[in-house]
């Protein structure tokens, strides 16, 4: 996370963003890890220390709530209405940034190629 | 042959990698860490074993200890029997990626410790200053001066190293065994000194001398620690 905090900017970072969008499904919290190493053919790995941690964040955060049944002993998590506005506004932005930086590199290479 | 060998933590604010490596390099040897004690790591002897090892620092319910294992046993790190609280320590084959992937929060992991040592910091020094007061009437009050300035010291010392930590850097402190030894003994001529030489009107110098003596106290503890871990790890090689 970077020095402003994710949880104040609500700004995700790579990991928090890929972690909200393994919880748009019920997921177990130990099969995130896996499940976002095989979206991210192992880009994006998070440790087990720190995907607890985060985890218990997000809940303080109320973008993703505990999900289990009563009676189980491992915990399910999944994504809030909250949660799910959240990740939606952050792939708009990014997107925005991908299209914002095509263009600029389109124009300069349009200039260079008028140049010519 | 001894099956057991018994190793002082170096103190996980000041030399967790440290520690670490030293635990992979005596797993490869055949000495295998598999029970954290009293501050010390037991070492078993075993089969030569290409292990790493990690640690975690938190604060659980009963209830969420299931859960939190868990996440370890699923990422490969297989948990390692601690009668410590709030330290969890793991172990896991050679690459398993580490059990931290965000520095931001593993730096945090220290602010509990660093308020502890803060309210240590206060109680040796209202320690200092109240056996001062009485130094001058009772004799016996040289026992709680000295116990407030070691709790002191190694607050202090403690805050400073967890502060560091909190802010990503660590404190090293690099001295030898034989100089943190001559540093401690320095340090207790200075409090004997201190508390025989009866100067009237003298006692902020006093205070002055005893807070020093603390700080040469507590450096030669760290040092002393560090010394130790070092002749440890040379043996180790």
């Amino acid at each position: 996370m970077s020095k402003q905090d994710t949880f104040q900017t609500e700004q995700l970072t790579d990991s928090a963003y890929y972690i909200l969008l393994s919880l748009l499904e019920e997921r177990h919290g130990y099969i995130i890890m896996k499940y976002i190493g095989e979206l991210t053919n192992g880009e994006i790995s998070i440790g087990p220390a720190t995907l607890y941690t985060v985890l218990k964040k997000m809940i303080q955060a109320g973008w993703i709530e505990q999900a289990s049944a009563a009676g189980e002993r491992t915990k399910q998590y999944r994504i809030t209405p909250k949660g799910n506005r959240l990740l939606k506004n952050e792939i708009s932005r990014r997107k925005k940034m991908v299209e914002d930086g095509e263009m600029v590199f389109q124009r300069l290479e349009n200039e260079e190629e008028g140049i010519r | 042959m001894k099956q057991t060998k018994r190793i002082m933590c170096s103190g996980l604010a000041f030399a967790d990698k440290e520690d670490m490596e030293m635990l992979h390099r005596y797993a490869l040897d055949g000495w295998v860490f598999k029970e954290f004690k009293g501050l010390h790591y037991i070492l078993y002897k075993d089969e030569p074993q290409d292990l790493i090892f990690d640690y975690d620092m938190i604060t659980l319910d009963e209830n969420e200890k299931e859960d939190y294992f868990l996440f370890f046993k699923n990422a490969g790190w297989e948990r390692i029997q601690s009668k410590e609280c709030s330290v969890y320590f793991f172990a896991a084959p050679n690459g398993t990626p580490e059990v931290h992937t965000d520095r931001e929060i593993q730096a945090d992991r220290f602010r509990p410790i660093m308020r502890t040592s803060v309210i240590g910091c206060i109680l040796g020094i209202i320690g200092i200053v109240v056996s001062l007061q009485f130094l001058n009437n009772i004799n016996w009050a040289l026992i709680p001066l000295l116990i407030s300035t070691m709790l002191a010291a190694t607050s202090m010392i403690l805050t400073i190293g967890t502060l560091f930590r909190i802010k990503h850097r660590r404190i090293k402190i690099q001295l030898s065994f034989k100089t943190s030894c001559i540093i401690l003994f320095i340090s207790l001529i200075t409090g004997i000194l201190n508390q025989l030489i009866d100067i009237p009107n003298m006692t902020t110098l006093k205070i002055c001398i005893s807070a020093v003596t603390g700080g040469l106290f507590g450096m030669g503890i760290m040092g002393m620690i560090s010394g130790c871990r070092q002749l440890r790890d040379r043996k180790s090689r």
